[in-house]
């Protein structure tokens, strides 16, 4: 065994955590070499010592200080939550404030997009049912063309004059209408 | 709610009375840990006044935190990290200030006179041991000093030490040995 070899194991041995093995190959070494054997009563000596230190015990006002720091946090109004709640709420893992908070600024977010999303790609998104939304609510116009007279309509008349609101029927073109060109 | 029978409850359940509302078992937990948390302190920082402030910072962390606790683990590892991170805390702020060397001294520190009577001699003896290995234990790294104090002079086991400190039980083991080691080498006049 090795000088080092043997220092890794003084703990273990004077703990008795050594195999009987280890153990006896410690003690061979020590009989071998006697400085060895004094390091190791040396080292049991400092841990019988440290066990027997005196014990450091706190002031007799100690409790009194305690108290008068706990009631001092109790009253600080960025722990009261910490000392006042049985336990801790959390909404998604946030905080109460925090939550409140991060709810405040998503809502701020989605307002600044929709600001800055331009208007014609808006419209163009939401055309369809704009246009389902314009023919109910829409006045109908006093001309407005039965679209079962579109054929005799369109025998007498320029095409493209008519409204191009009366050639949609829900949001699609009358297959009915036929153009005929400019006269 | 009355602790005529605190001396039957566990540390873990006072803690979980404590965490029910009950400010009794809060009291009960601050006697039973506050000599002990005193005596681990003060080894590491070697300053009554400024460990007494640790561990009065420590147990009004435990009233402001006590929802942290959960029962996984012994109350008394929980407390004794909170402690050592408070402490290392402390240490880490006054890294400037002089710290004995042991290794330093002259033959003259380590000379003293010895009353003529017995028992005062051994106690005398015995303050001066204590004074000199509370200095050796301060030029110990503080790595070391924190496990040595834990295991040596607190007598927790190495799985609690480990807990505490929150390092693997080999490396626990082997900073301990080392420790002894360097005490030992740092003491062995004393002897």
């Amino acid at each position: 065994m090795e000088r080092y070899k043997f220092e890794d194991l003084i703990s273990d041995y004077i703990e008795n955590k050594l195999p009987v093995a280890k153990r006896k190959e410690v003690e061979a070494f020590m009989e071998d070499n006697p400085e060895a054997k004094v390091q190791m009563e040396s080292i049991r000596s400092l841990m019988n010592s440290m066990k027997n230190l005196s014990e450091i015990k706190t002031s007799d006002n100690f409790m009194d200080n305690l108290m008068k720091k706990v009631e001092f946090e109790k009253n600080r109004p960025s722990n009261k939550n910490y000392v006042a709640s049985g336990s801790s709420k959390t909404y998604f893992g946030f905080t109460p404030v925090y939550a409140t908070a991060m709810s405040c600024l998503i809502v701020a977010l989605v307002i600044v997009v929709l600001q800055l999303m331009p208007t014609d790609n808006l419209n163009s998104i939401i055309l369809p049912s704009n246009i389902a939304e314009q023919e109910t609510e829409m006045p109908k116009p006093s001309n407005m063309v039965n679209p079962d007279k579109d054929l005799m309509l369109a025998e007498d008349d320029d095409t493209t004059n008519i409204d191009s609101q009366n050639r949609l029927i829900n949001g699609k073109f009358d297959k009915n209408i036929k153009l005929v060109g400019n006269k | 709610m009355q602790m005529d029978k605190k001396f039957i409850y566990t540390d873990e359940e006072l803690i979980s009375r404590f965490q029910n509302g009950d400010e009794q078992a809060y009291t009960e937990l601050a006697n039973r840990f506050r000599d002990r948390l005193m005596s681990f302190v003060f080894r590491f920082v070697n300053d009554s006044v400024v460990a007494e402030d640790i561990v009065q910072d420590t147990l009004v962390k435990l009233y402001t935190h006590k929802d942290y606790y959960r029962n996984i683990a012994k109350f008394s590892t929980w407390i004794y990290t909170i402690a050592g991170n408070l402490a290392k805390t402390e240490l880490r702020k006054n890294k400037r200030r002089k710290v004995t060397n042991l290794s330093e001294m002259g033959k003259d520190d380590w000379q003293y006179d010895i009353p003529s009577d017995e028992d005062t001699a051994k106690t005398v003896h015995g303050q001066f041991v204590g004074e000199q290995i509370q200095k050796a234990i301060q030029s110990l790294p503080d790595h070391f000093r924190e496990v040595i104090i834990l295991r040596d002079i607190q007598e927790l086991s190495y799985e609690e030490v480990s807990s505490i400190v929150e390092v693997p039980l080999g490396t626990v083991k082997s900073r301990i040995n080392r420790a002894r080691l360097q005490l030992q080498e740092m003491l062995k006049e004393l002897r």
